[in-house]
């Protein structure tokens, strides 16, 4: 035993042992060239993301144009690192019925948990796919409902319908459909 | 005129065998790196050229025309004498190797030897006087950055280099025994035959009935190999820059050409080691094989090609090591140096010197 | 060309030697000492001593001068007052060696070009032969004595360190 151990200390089997692994992955590589890098050219090539990969949020529309959120504030309270700000106010004419007036994200501090996501009751929050949001000033990353707006646009082609289109019985919030909020855009 | 013909030959070889080192040290750069990534199932450089490979010049170009910082409180003296005091060391022992066979050609008149700047009678050890030298570029640098990282790089630094360049020392006094001579050149002419007179092997020095007792210096040869590493500061004893504990060690604070400097200087160091080692160790521009295979006036590229891979051979051992062997502690490294190293190195030299006085007719 | 060199080496030599004990930073006077420990060098280069040169910056410049920067440096010692109790002794003996000197100088004259002849002779046998040579016959006993010196030092050296290290044990 003693002499097997001091046979190995002499010949380095040890630190031989570790240079055949790193020799053999060259040779698989360069030689034999059945073994490829782990590297993914990031610029030039992109990794296909997961439909449930929680990139950017984005607000959202109905079918017809007017946008999905009703001003509850709940996301607002969701929210964990506070990005949300929500200024409701009451559909003119109808104070049964809110809607955000202005409503800013600053994505500095989002850590896309998505909790406001789940927190909306109109589904109006969805998170998106987008990664590549680098600015060079950090003042472009506090978004307003229009940008917010264009991002649910660009990445969700398909809008759902108003709720009482739907199903009846789907339709809590608005109940008055008959008279809408004004739309914007 | 005959002065004037051999200062111009001088020059032309301290020409060629700068531009050629120089242009290994930019092609080492980039051979590491993708070395490197092709064991660790990486890619390296890329971007620059086909397959990344006109990265040197890139990084040539960013670090010429970086800002040059010096640091707050630091000593500006020693702190510009630093990146020079270890340059110019590394680049001084190569006037004394061998790249070739060991010729003499007549130009106007005056003899000169084409493949070796200058035969100086003592070579071996001129080299051993300059790269220890080049320690001081490491130390003052370290010492002049006003930085605690620097300073504790430098001096684990000075330690290390003081310690190993003594196994250094050592462990080639078996050759240079066996030689008989410290000029380089005799040093390779004495293991011409084949790769068994290489000192490695050492069947080639035997007299009388014992001609074929080999004095072999393979321990000799492990013990340089090791030390030869450690004298580099290139991983696995690369503890005066370790990223991990000292930012970077000595050139934490150097930036642009300083820092430049310094990388050249390491670079330059690994071709000096790996050419001293096929020199003394490897038998030179000797190949594997009895004589020469080419016609005789072309013979000399086939010697400066058997060089060239011995040498490049050393330098992926650097490499390979690089990329297998984890970071050693500090007092592994001294232990290992005074208590491994050295003892195997002396015994190296009393065994080497007792069978040469018998093997002596 | 023997004597210009001879005079250019022997001027930084004394200049850089003056700056050593001169300069009031303990690391200027180290790098003073490299300074003139390379011109030394260089003079045994001119002196066709070619291994006297190798060895005297591999055992000072790149060894011992290396060990001081590291005290120097580990101490990180402030600028200090080079002028202290023992500059009139020192000085006193400094100028009992320089009279000495010129004594000895001017009694025996200085010498045409002698060097040259010995060292031809030096040049044909090989430098380091002949050191060699000489150090294992002609001084044979000093070279002996000398190393035991060195012995007795180290193992000093041992002891001093492991005297700590033994009386707390105990």
């Amino acid at each position: 035993m003693a002499v097997a151990q001091w046979v190995k200390t002499l010949t380095f089997y040890e630190i031989l042992v570790g240079m055949k692994a790193t020799i053999t992955v060259l040779i698989q590589r360069i030689i034999l060239r059945n073994r490829k890098a782990i590297t993914l050219q990031y610029p030039h090539e992109k990794r296909e993301l997961p439909g449930t990969y929680r990139g950017m949020i984005a607000l959202l529309r109905y079918d017809d144009g007017t946008d999905k959120c009703v001003g509850c504030d709940l996301c607002e309270s969701a929210c964990p690192s506070r990005v949300i700000t929500v200024i409701s106010s009451e559909v003119e004419g109808e104070p049964m019925k809110r809607y955000a007036k202005e409503y800013y994200m600053d994505m500095t501090r989002c850590l896309f948990c998505g909790l406001c996501v789940q927190a909306c009751p109109v589904d109006a929050l969805a998170m998106t796919t987008e990664y590549e949001w680098a600015k060079y000033n950090k003042r472009d990353l506090r978004l307003n409902k229009e940008q917010l707006l264009a991002l649910g646009d660009r990445n969700f082609p398909v809008r759902e319908k108003k709720l009482e289109f739907q199903h009846p019985n789907v339709a809590y919030f608005n109940i008055g459909h008959k008279n809408l909020p004004p739309k914007e855009s | 005129m005959e002065m004037l013909v051999f200062a111009g030959a001088a020059v032309v070889k301290i020409a060629v065998v700068m531009g050629v080192v120089l242009l290994t040290v930019a092609f080492l750069t980039l051979a590491e790196r993708k070395v490197l990534s092709w064991m660790q199932d990486r890619m390296g450089p890329m971007e620059v050229g086909p397959y990344g490979t006109l990265q040197p010049i890139a990084d040539g170009i960013k670090l010429f025309f970086k800002e040059d910082i010096i640091p707050a409180g630091a000593n500006r003296f020693l702190f510009s004498l630093a990146p020079i005091l270890s340059l110019v060391p590394a680049f001084i022992g190569f006037a004394v190797v061998p790249y070739g066979p060991n010729r003499e050609i007549e130009l106007f008149g005056v003899t000169i030897k084409p493949f070796i700047i200058t035969d100086i009678n003592i070579g071996i050890l001129y080299i051993l006087a300059f790269v220890s030298i080049g320690a001081y570029g490491v130390i003052l640098g370290g010492w002049a950055s006003n930085n605690k990282y620097s300073l504790l790089g430098g001096l684990r630094s000075a330690a290390q280099v003081i310690s190993y360049e003594l196994n250094i020392g050592l462990a080639i006094i078996g050759v240079l025994i066996l030689s008989g001579s410290l000029s380089m050149v005799t040093i390779a002419e004495k293991q011409a035959g084949s790769i068994l007179n290489w000192n490695i092997i050492g069947m080639g020095h035997g007299g009388g009935i014992w001609w074929w007792f080999p004095v072999t210096q393979i321990v000799a040869f492990v013990v340089y190999i090791i030390s030869a590493v450690a004298e580099t500061n290139r991983l696995p004893f690369d503890l005066p820059e370790a990223e991990s504990e000292l930012v970077a060690g000595w050139m934490t604070e150097y930036s642009g050409m300083r820092f430049a400097f310094f990388f050249m200087a390491e670079y330059a160091n690994m071709i000096l080691v790996s050419c001293i080692a096929s020199v003394l160790f490897l038998g030179g521009y000797h190949a594997p094989y009895p004589g020469t295979r080419l016609p005789d006036n072309l013979s000399w590229i086939e010697g400066v090609a058997w060089f060239t891979v011995k040498v490049y051979a050393f330098l992926f051992l650097f490499f390979w090591l690089r990329a297998t062997l984890p970071r050693l502690r500090y007092d592994q490294l001294m232990r290992f140096g005074w208590k491994v190293m050295l003892p195997l190195a002396l015994g190296n030299i009393v065994i080497t010197s007792i069978v040469v006085y018998f093997l002596r007719d | 060309m023997g004597s210009l060199s001879f005079l250019y080496f022997g001027t930084v030599i004394a200049l850089s030697a003056i700056l050593v004990v001169a300069l009031r930073k303990p690391v200027s006077s180290v790098i003073a000492l490299l300074v003139m420990f390379f011109h030394i060098a260089g003079l045994f280069v001119t002196l066709h001593a070619e291994f006297l040169a190798a060895v005297q910056l591999i055992v000072y410049a790149g060894a011992i001068l290396v060990l001081y920067l590291f005290v120097v440096m580990l101490l990180n010692v402030k600028e200090d007052d080079s002028y202290q109790r023992q500059f009139r002794l020192g000085m006193g003996l400094g100028l009992v060696a320089l009279a000495e000197v010129v004594y000895i100088v001017s009694a025996a004259g200085l010498p045409e070009e002698p060097i040259r002849e010995r060292t031809t002779s030096a040049a044909a046998a090989g430098n380091t032969e002949m050191v060699g040579r000489a150090l294992y016959t002609t001084y044979l006993f000093p070279f002996e004595v000398a190393s035991l010196i060195l012995l007795v030092a180290m193992i000093g050296a041992i002891l001093m360190a492991k005297k700590g290290i033994m009386g707390e044990s105990k």
